[in-house]
């Protein structure tokens, strides 16, 4: 696992799940606001499961949180210098 | 030789542009049509629903859904009419809003008062003064309606009238988008549910509810009854295709394009839906039709109603890098995907059209910034780029040097270096 | 109650503090730099900061409790929560407790981070500058070992890291937006 966060191409992106804008997912996910990602790179080092970086040093989330990288996507999250990215869990219905 | 800007051509429709060289002002438009009705909720969503209409801006959403979103909330909702028309090849909005506002306004007016609120927005462009105009006037019009008007006057950019960039606006805030975590019907202006809709998709609900259902579904299909405005384009971002004038027409869905096109037009290459839209190639508008559901089964999109043949003989190829250049220029760039890698797909494009195969670049960069902004600016400028590569036979012909235009006359793109 | 142990553990912790809260300025400082290294990697910098800082916050109650409990000093509980009042060099105290509230304000501000508006954290948090700049005064003023030699070089070390270190800030600030004006 490379702790400085290694760069992905699109196919890698293509085989990941992509999650929608908006609305309530199956499970959780890692979804980034960004007009305030400034590429700082913290979240592909804590969660690497889920995010990994593009050639321009931004996020690509490759997939929904799975029940190990929930601590990790959680700690990315308050580790975002421009809290950029957010953790979406399902609603319990 | 280019036509005067603001000039446009529309001819009669059956339903939205029935009439049009009548007397259109609220005086007259309300002596022929009468009273609004006052329709609730329950019975606008079942219109609605039953004649399947779809949102005009380019996404195609169902009205009914998002009308429901904005009725299930708890704070006053409030309507926003957008009229902006970001997209410079479309003139359909425009068109209305000039030749017969009421018949938006009447649609607007329905939802507000179904939604139990009195506020309507209506959202012009400030680089199409007479619309703007136009919507003033209609509205001054209307002041005894008891409605509480607010004409809000965007920027001239293409992301000007995206649906947060507008709300953005309305807030006092710098007029571009940012991000949604909820959809606007549920969560839009200052947190109250936001009955955003093109100005079109008003006006489709304004002759829906004053002719009654049966004579809106008497035209188009059982599918998708009614009609839909086209825009048959000539506008690119080096100025106007051959100095015409765009030219609005109502076409009822499931009409065969042949049927509304010239000769010359359905055999060159068409831009489909917009800048953000899909290329066709030669001939291939002689076997479409008018329809979101049929050329959405065939990858393609009826997006803002644009459709741009290339009657000038240019070629999609060049033509898809400059507008790529244009759309890149045109980045609110607030996102980071979108504001670097929308100009490395313009230069990637500029490559393919000065005969390199970039083909294989262009689809991974359009994989970099598809759904990675705060809005669908990169996602429709990735659609296009990646319908030109669909494009059988066009892109292995330009690189060929096969095609007419000739590879060295890439035109001068309009990038600020 | 009075104790050697008690007034030991206050000038004591005192001391350490100077330093940790130095480390901690410091090192909030160098979290915005985005140079990184296989060796550091982004996340460490911060998660040192905010680990150091709460280093800082236990030290700084055991600070202020010492400084209460120990009644050779005429401190009450309420003065080493409100800056005025005091009786005992009632200034430097005042400094001392003004640094608490600011540190207290500072962190809970940082752990509900995700609650407030962002403007709102950021203009708190700008204030650790002040908060440092107040806490060595306090030291300097109040400190019974503050005259001897070895206070004076580790104060002087301390005050001159952060400045550096802020220095470093303001040039990493003056090139990001020399980038932004040529974008």
């Amino acid at each position: 696992m490379s702790t400085t966060g290694h760069t992905a191409t699109a196919g890698q992106r293509a085989t990941g799940a992509v999650a929608p804008r908006t609305g309530s997912p199956d499970q959780p996910v890692l979804r980034v606001d960004w007009p305030d990602c400034r590429a700082r790179g913290l979240c592909a080092e804590l969660v690497p499961e889920n995010i990994v970086l593009d050639e321009w040093g931004y996020p690509l989330v490759t997939g929904p949180v799975t029940r190990r990288a929930l601590r990790h996507a959680r700690e990315a999250v308050t580790s975002c210098p421009h809290q950029a990215l957010r953790l979406i869990e399902p609603v319990r219905r | 030789m280019t036509t005067p800007p603001g000039e446009l051509l529309v001819s009669p429709g059956p339903l939205l542009l029935a009439g049009i060289g009548e007397d259109q002002s609220y005086a007259a438009h309300h002596a022929r049509e009468g009273a609004l009705p006052q329709l609730s909720v329950e019975d606008l969503l079942a219109l609605t629903s039953s004649a399947a209409v779809r949102g005009r801006g380019g996404a195609a959403f169902p009205f009914a859904t998002k009308l429901s979103a904005a009725a299930d909330g708890v704070r006053r909702p409030v309507v926003v009419v957008n009229a902006a028309e970001g997209e410079p090849a479309s003139a359909k909005d425009s068109v209305l809003l000039r030749t017969v506002p009421h018949r938006v306004l009447d649609g607007a007016v329905l939802a507000a008062r179904a939604l139990g609120t009195r506020e309507i927005h209506v959202v012009t462009s400030e680089d199409r003064p007479e619309t703007e105009e136009a919507v003033t006037k209609a509205v001054h019009e209307r002041r005894g309606e008891g409605i509480r008007w607010r004409h809000q006057h965007a920027e001239g950019r293409f992301v000007s009238g995206q649906a947060r960039a507008v709300i953005e606006l309305m807030s006092g805030r710098v007029g571009l988008p940012v991000t949604a975590w909820k959809p606007e019907a549920m969560d839009g202006y200052k947190g109250r549910p936001t009955l955003l809709s093109n100005a079109e998709t008003f006006a489709h609900l304004g002759v829906l509810v004053r002719r009654g259902p049966g004579a809106y579904a008497a035209h188009g299909t059982a599918e998708e009854p009614g009609t839909t405005l086209l825009t048959i384009a000539t506008v690119l971002p080096d100025g106007q295709l051959g100095g015409a004038a765009p030219h609005v027409i109502e076409v009822e869905h499931g009409t065969p394009f042949a049927a509304v096109l010239s000769s010359p037009q359905l055999d060159a290459p068409a831009l489909l839906g917009g800048y953000h839209g899909t290329w066709v190639g030669p001939g291939s508008l002689r076997e479409l039709t008018v329809s979101h559901c049929a050329l959405r089964d065939r990858g393609l999109t009826i997006g803002a109603g644009v459709v741009l043949p290339l009657t000038d003989g240019s070629c999609p190829v060049a033509r898809t890098a400059e507008l790529a250049a244009y759309l890149a220029d045109e980045s609110a760039g607030r996102c980071g995907p979108c504001r670097l890698g929308l100009p490395t797909l313009a230069d990637e494009l500029a490559a393919l059209a000065s005969g390199a195969d970039r083909r294989h670049r262009i689809a991974e960069v359009a994989g970099l910034v598809e759904r990675r902004g705060a809005c669908a600016h990169p996602d429709g400028t990735a659609r296009l780029a990646r319908s030109l590569i669909a494009l059988e036979g066009v892109v292995e012909a330009h690189l060929d040097g096969a095609c007419r235009c000739g590879r060295g006359q890439v035109r001068q793109l309009r990038r600020s270096a | 109650m009075t104790s050697p142990l008690l007034w030991y553990v206050n000038r004591g912790s005192g001391v350490v503090l100077l330093l940790v809260l130095t480390l901690t300025t410091v090192l909030g400082i160098l979290s915005t730099s985005r140079r990184f290294s296989a060796l550091w990697p982004r996340f460490v910098t911060q998660g040192l900061h905010r680990s150091v800082a709460g280093t800082a916050a236990v030290l700084l109650v055991a600070h202020a409790t010492s400084a209460v409990v120990d009644t050779y000093v005429d401190i009450r509980w309420w003065q080493a929560l409100v800056p005025f009042g005091a009786t005992y060099k009632p200034l430097y105290l005042s400094l001392g407790t003004l640094a608490l509230d600011l540190i207290g304000v500072i962190i809970v501000t940082s752990v509900m981070r995700d609650r407030i508006p962002t403007r709102t954290w950021r203009a708190v948090h700008v204030l650790s500058y002040l908060t440092f700049g107040v806490a060595v005064v306090h030291g300097v003023g109040i400190g019974t070992d503050a005259g001897q030699r070895w206070s004076v070089l580790l104060t002087l070390a301390c005050v001159g890291l952060v400045a550096l270190a802020t220095l470093a800030r303001l040039g990493i600030g003056l090139r990001a937006a020399a980038e932004g004006s040529r974008a």
